[in-house]
């Protein structure tokens, strides 16, 4: 479905708060970020005639160029994903019920702060997918189109940022006895 | 993959917790207005508010005819300093606020597009990129091309901070970069005539200069250092009477608006 150029502009900028969100993961940093949302909406706006709004809207593309975008001037000449993410998930870590230190956590409640802290932590692209997942409500599918990534790598990367936060947060889910030990 | 296959990664809690920390942040006023602004510049009738609006229905309000009295006295006023030569020009100008760290900024990231021609501005007459520019922001814009190895990446309205400028990118060897900005006058409010400004900001040699119409400013990087204050500097000086000559031919209406 071909949009005019007023119903694509209308609908990338309502975008804006999450390019700046997902900027803000990749960046981490508000100024670099609104540089970065600016000069995707330039990419965007240029690349307009290829747009061609299908099954998952215009999100995921957008999210790709901004993706697609930061790593370029990173200097990075193509992403390379972590190798460990290409590695299958065995079937029992699904559910994640194998992880030793994660799957106890039994509520995420009062945990802001200190949770805000673990998340800093966690590499870009754990961030980017998680962000995607939790805030944006992206389906699998819509992240791995974002992230130009499997499936299984995106389930991968989330089942892995979790595992990552639970152990950093670890010590404090048993102070406040959110934790079965 | 199986949909309930996926499910079984869903994890509520989680969720809401990163929601929390995550959900609220928006995009700042100031980039939203620069996404606006960039819709606006490749919208493919882009032109500013001012063009679109013929003269004579601007005149009509008697506010414009006082504006424009006003201009007619201030335009005799500067005729008769430029007459007697200006006393102010060694003068320094401090920049205001993060204004040396926005053209920074600006500059930096729009050395890194391949190509930096902005929609509706010529590529390689810059007398024309000056007079275009000049149409779409209403000031008289630095608009020249540089000898020697320099290579013109195009000229582009950028937003410095939340300002309007017209910019102009130039690389040579793929190791020096410089930017012409022109920005209103607004920019540098209660600067002097004529007054200079030279500074280096972030290992960023910058070197401008304000004119009641405008204020200036080149600002250079390179990947080796070579490029330095002195040689920023210079140039500003020798481009300065582009300017100067722009100025003079411009229209009392254009003046107006600010």
């Amino acid at each position: 479905m071909k949009l005019s150029r007023q119903q694509f502009e209308t609908m990338a900028v309502e975008q804006c708060d999450l390019l700046y969100r997902v900027a803000r993961r990749l960046t981490r940093d508000s100024h670099q970020a609104s540089d970065l949302v600016q000069e995707t909406f330039l990419r965007a706006l240029r690349a307009y005639e290829t747009f061609d709004l299908q099954g998952h809207g215009i999100r995921p593309w957008l999210v790709r160029i901004m993706q697609n975008l930061h790593f370029s001037r990173s200097g990075r000449e193509k992403r390379q994903p972590v190798l460990m993410d290409t590695v299958p998930l065995e079937h029992g870590q699904r559910g994640g019920t194998a992880d030793p230190f994660a799957a106890q956590i039994i509520g995420w409640e009062g945990m802001d702060e200190r949770l805000v802290r673990a998340l800093k932590e966690l590499p870009p692209d754990y961030q980017v997918a998680l962000h995607l997942w939790a805030v944006e409500e992206f389906s699998y599918k819509e992240i791995a189109d974002s992230m130009d990534v499997p499936i299984g790598t995106v389930m991968s990367r989330l089942h892995r940022a979790r595992k990552k936060l639970g152990e950093l947060l670890h010590d404090y889910a048993i102070e406040e006895g959110v934790i079965r030990e | 993959m199986a949909q309930k296959e996926l499910e079984e990664f869903d994890e509520p809690g989680l969720k809401r917790a990163i929601r929390r920390v995550w959900a609220d942040e928006v995009a700042p006023f100031e980039l939203r207005a620069r996404v606006s602004a960039a819709c606006d510049q490749f919208s493919p009738h882009a032109t500013s508010t001012a063009a679109r609006i013929p003269l004579m229905l601007r005149l009509r309000s008697p506010l414009y005819g006082l504006a424009a009295a006003a201009v007619i006295l201030i335009a005799l006023g500067l005729s008769l300093r430029y007459w007697h030569g200006p006393s102010n020009k060694s003068l320094a100008l401090t920049l205001p606020g993060t204004l040396a760290a926005d053209l920074v900024a600006r500059h930096d990231s729009c050395v890194q597009l391949p190509d930096h021609h902005g929609p509706g501005f010529d590529r390689d007459d810059f007398a024309k990129i000056g007079n275009e520019m000049e149409q779409k922001l209403g000031f008289p814009v630095l608009s020249s091309n540089l000898t020697g190895s320099w290579t013109f990446h195009g000229a582009s309205v950028c937003f410095v901070g939340n300002i309007r400028s017209a910019h102009l990118v130039f690389e040579r060897d793929g190791k020096q970069f410089l930017s012409f900005f022109s920005l209103p006058p607004t920019a540098v409010k209660n600067s002097s005539d004529g007054a200079e400004y030279a500074e280096v900001d972030d290992r960023h040699p910058l070197a401008g200069f304000s004119t009641p119409a405008g204020f200036y400013c080149i600002v250079g990087s390179s990947t080796d250092g070579s490029l330095t204050l002195d040689q920023v500097r210079s140039m500003r000086d020798r481009l300065r009477p582009d300017v100067a000559a722009a100025d003079t031919s411009l229209p009392f209406h254009v003046l107006a608006m600010h």
